[in-house]
């Protein structure tokens, strides 16, 4: 699923088996790797070692703690070469051979519009002690 | 109606086929989960590795 990424602000990815079970690994021998197609716009930074999907992260299709085969941190440079615009990240799955195994895309954008955060629609509540309940009779 | 017949009688009846609906949907998701769990059971002892991938992204971090 594509990510608008508010500028200045970072996200984290994941990669997972999805098949032939949610959260299998690779095989023997394989190796696994993401690119963004403009660096100077998006910039992926893998985990030392895939992390399984934190709990923030997680949702009813892709639970807390699934094993993922490459994780880390989506960002941006301070001076994003292109915003508002779709970019292409593409990991890739070496075979030990080095054929490709698999090959998948996503699109993240950097945002100048994107929200950073939600306001409260109503007023913050009045706690109401017996004083104040009193007054507003 | 032209015979005698016993209208709790007919409510228990529907009462039941709903119950045999619901038991009948309930064994279906419980064996749908346990194929799924042999399956997968069935790929780690055979260390069958990933044939297909997804992304994704978290839900947002400063």
């Amino acid at each position: 699923m594509p990510l608008t990424l508010p500028q200045g602000q970072t996200d984290n990815f994941y990669l997972y088996g999805t098949a032939p079970f949610l959260g299998a690994l690779l095989g023997p021998g394989q190796t696994i790797s993401a690119v963004s197609a403009d660096p100077l716009t998006v910039i992926l930074t893998p985990d030392p070692t895939a992390v399984p999907v934190r709990t923030g992260d997680a949702s009813a299709t892709v639970p807390a703690g699934t094993p993922t085969v490459l994780s880390g941190v989506v960002s941006s440079p301070a001076s994003p070469a292109q915003l508002n615009t779709l970019i292409v990240c593409t990991a890739t799955v070496l075979n030990a051979d080095g054929s490709t195994a698999e090959s998948l895309t996503d699109t993240v954008e950097i945002s100048t519009t994107a929200a950073t955060a939600i306001g409260d629609l109503f007023g913050s509540a009045t706690t109401v002690t017996s004083s104040t309940a009193k007054a507003k009779k | 109606m032209g015979w005698p017949f016993d209208e709790r009688k007919l409510d228990k009846i529907q009462r039941d086929q709903d119950l045999i609906i619901e038991l009948e949907e309930a064994n279906s998701r419980k064996l749908d989960r346990i194929l799924w769990e042999q399956k997968r059971i069935l790929a780690i002892l055979t260390k069958s590795p990933a044939t297909e991938f997804s992304f994704l992204f978290g839900k947002g971090r400063q």
